[in-house]
């Protein structure tokens, strides 16, 4: 029977956007052919930079070291434009809608997997969730699914348990608590053990995080949707970052709220049937994901062996390996997750994610994976690498400014002899135009993305919830300004996790720290002060060897000398709030005020304990 | 790394037979779902003998006359 295509025109160009189908395995043409684009832009992008630079360096006359730093300019370049295509492809909306169930019949259990987490915080949003939901005409349970190692935390979840159902009653849902007291494959490990024990009680799964909430009418569009699909079978939602309070968190709130849904859109139009999973604020089919998701460990040990800790990820490529389809909706609204605070917290975060995606180097030839699959893969690696190929390029460029050989003025095959005058010098070409093209190019890529969005949400009026047009302008400007100042930080921290994980330093999987907020000065410096060193040894050596480079190196090196005082200033809180503001500062959703409430009344007869958390 | 956890030893929900029946209510149900390990081992490159090659390609060819 053939399927209905649906037409998205973009600006005159027509896509054709994913059919519904079942199970034929095959990716529209549309899609692949956007694929194919997106790949020949950026490796034409890479290849344009990594050309101007070896005409600026011959010109120049740099040592042979620019070809390592043109070459690694080639593949950064192609990574940003890699980016600012999916950015570019994600400003027209999507118009296709998906189809939804009338009537909800699949039974569904809410996956809420912890480990030494707030206990009260974590049972109040399972409250707030099951408040919401109750009188929805659907089963929907819950299933806290505990890790936790210490008994002193064990105690606190036995006492936020006992709240949680007073809290709710008989709501008609039911709630299930189980700790493990081996945590087994963590959250993966988690997940796989309650399938395996009690997954037949439910047709779906609602995977959350311990710091997610779902607004009701999301859970149950969701529900609706999968319902309807019969070849779905992972539904992602896209998550929008809350409760930010410092200038960092706020930030990172902004531009994942501002950006994010125009990237994700961008993304949904190359996803066909392999869409992304991220792990939690997902809706799965429990058959489907039992009979192809039972990860097994890799041979070795962490952190190329061991557990596969970026678990997602190679879900989504198992199920998309089975003939299933995986999506991301990005018109899924109501779904909230919670951000580090800080950056050190974020570097901790990064660097489980590091050695997450680095461990899928040994998935790219696993049998019978889909090729994009591995193109999601190679993105995520590239992701960290490309850090790694900067800090390279950029030592790389230095080193080839070091040994600069002098302008030859009378070069005996091409000098010019004049009647008069004698022989004539040959003054060098002025190859400062390349040098300032290239640079121009690359911050093109890197904001004209951005700005291309801002152009979108004053158009389509969705500046408004940020504030208006002139807000959401000096949100964005400010955002690109503190990223620049943030990024050789950033760099750094990743640079550094490449280094361990590819030393073979297992980070493991350390304890969120969430909520955790201001630092003082001398908490930032513990923690950066072997970037303040290298840059104050950069900056030394570039003023007296290679000054002629020192404004090119200046952007990165001041930042990284002023780490400390970066870290810190930003971990505090943001006063004010008419920038980067988002909707969901001016009018709070309906769930995050009841799980305020909610967590409010609780803390009351609270009492605070300290504990060892175990990992 | 230690954190803070919060205990609620005084809220009225808390008496000891609540908690044990809260406990005992909210045990997960048996209805096991098997789960399989995959295999995320690499293809099998293709292998190649050329003797093999070499009798395919230039060896005797054998018809059946039915």
């Amino acid at each position: 029977m053939a399927q209905p295509r649906i037409w998205a025109p973009i600006d005159g160009a027509i896509l054709r956007t994913l059919p519904e189908h079942a199970g034929n395995g095959t990716e529209p043409a549309g899609v692949i052919a956007l694929r194919a684009l997106g790949v020949i832009m950026a490796v034409l992008a890479g290849g344009m930079a990594a050309l101007l630079f070896v005409q600026y360096a011959a010109l120049i006359r740099l040592s042979e070291w620019f070809w390592l730093a043109a070459a690694l300019l080639a593949v950064s370049t192609a990574w940003l434009a890699w980016g600012a295509f999916l950015g570019t492809l994600g400003l027209a909306p999507l118009r296709q809608k998906s189809a939804e169930a009338e009537i909800i019949t699949a039974r569904t259990v809410v996956l809420v997997p912890i480990c030494n987490e707030d206990a009260l915080d974590t049972f109040a949003r399972v409250a707030a969730m099951r408040r919401q939901l109750a009188g929805a005409p659907a089963q929907i349970d819950f299933a806290i699914l505990s890790d936790t190692g210490s008994a002193i935390g064990a105690q606190a979840e036995e006492d936020a348990l006992a709240l949680l159902l007073a809290e709710t009653g008989s709501t008609g849902s039911k709630v299930y608590y189980r700790r493990r007291t081996q945590n087994t494959g963590r959250k993966a490990g988690n997940i796989a053990e309650f399938i395996s024990r009690s997954g037949a009680a439910w047709d779906f799964a609602l995977v959350l995080d311990a710091d997610s909430l779902m607004e009701a009418t999301t859970v149950l569009t969701m529900i609706r949707r999968m319902q309807a699909s019969p070849n779905l079978t992972l539904l992602q939602s896209l998550p929008r970052v809350v409760r930010a309070r410092s200038l960092f968190g706020r930030a990172m709130q902004f531009a994942a709220a501002f950006h994010g849904p125009v990237f994700t859109r961008g993304l949904a139009r190359l996803q066909g049937r392999t869409g992304p999973y991220w792990g939690h604020n997902a809706l799965v089919r429990i058959r489907a994901f039992a009979d192809s998701c039972g990860l097994p460990e890799l041979p070795g040990r962490a952190p190329a062996g061991g557990h596969i800790l970026s678990h997602d990820y190679v879900e989504a490529a198992l199920l998309a390996r089975a003939g299933w389809t995986v999506r991301v909706d990005p018109d899924l609204g109501g779904s909230y997750e919670e951000g580090p605070e800080n950056i050190l917290a974020h570097a901790r975060r990064d660097r489980r994610w590091c050695q997450g995606n680095l461990q899928h180097a040994r998935l790219l030839r696993t049998e019978g994976l889909r090729l994009w699959s591995r193109a999601i893969f190679v993105q995520g690696i590239l992701s960290y690498l490309s850090s790694g190929f900067w800090a390279t390029f950029l030592i790389a460029a230095t080193l080839a400014g070091l040994w600069q050989t002098a302008p030859d003025y009378f070069p005996g095959v091409v000098a010019i002899y004049h009647e008069r005058l004698g022989f004539l010098p040959v003054l060098p070409i002025d190859a400062s135009g390349r040098a300032f093209g290239l640079f121009l190019g690359i911050v093109g890529l890197l904001i004209l993305p951005k700005l291309l969005v801002l152009l979108e949400a004053i158009l389509t009026g969705r500046a408004r919830a940020h504030g208006g047009t002139g807000a959401s302008l000096a949100s964005v400007l400010s955002e690109l300004l503190l990223s620049a100042m943030l990024a050789p930080v950033l760099m750094a921290y990743q640079v550094r996790a490449l280094v361990q994980v590819l030393s073979g330093q297992d980070g493991g999987w350390p304890p969120n720290a969430r909520g955790e907020g201001q630092l003082t000065l001398r908490e930032s410096w513990a923690a950066s002060w072997f970037i303040t060193l290298t840059g104050a040894a950069g900056l030394a050596f570039s003023a007296t060897m290679v000054p002629q480079q020192l404004p090119w190196l200046l952007p990165v090196l001041l930042p990284m000398l002023l780490a400390p005082v970066l870290i810190a200033w930003t971990s505090k809180p943001a006063r004010l709030r008419t920038v980067y503001a988002t909707p969901e500062e001016s009018d709070q959703p309906a769930i995050l005020e009841l799980h305020d409430t909610i967590l409010s009344r609780w803390r009351q007869h609270a009492v605070p304990v300290r504990a060892a958390a175990v990992a | 790394m230690e954190k803070t956890v919060t205990l609620v030893p005084d809220h009225p929900s808390l008496e000891a037979n609540m908690r044990k029946t809260a406990a005992d209510a909210t045990a997960l149900p048996e209805a096991p779902m098997p789960m399989p390990t995959q295999s995320l081992s690499p293809a099998e490159p293709p292998s190649f003998s050329f003797r093999q090659w070499l009798s395919r390609a230039f060896g005797p060819r054998l018809t059946v006359r039915s």
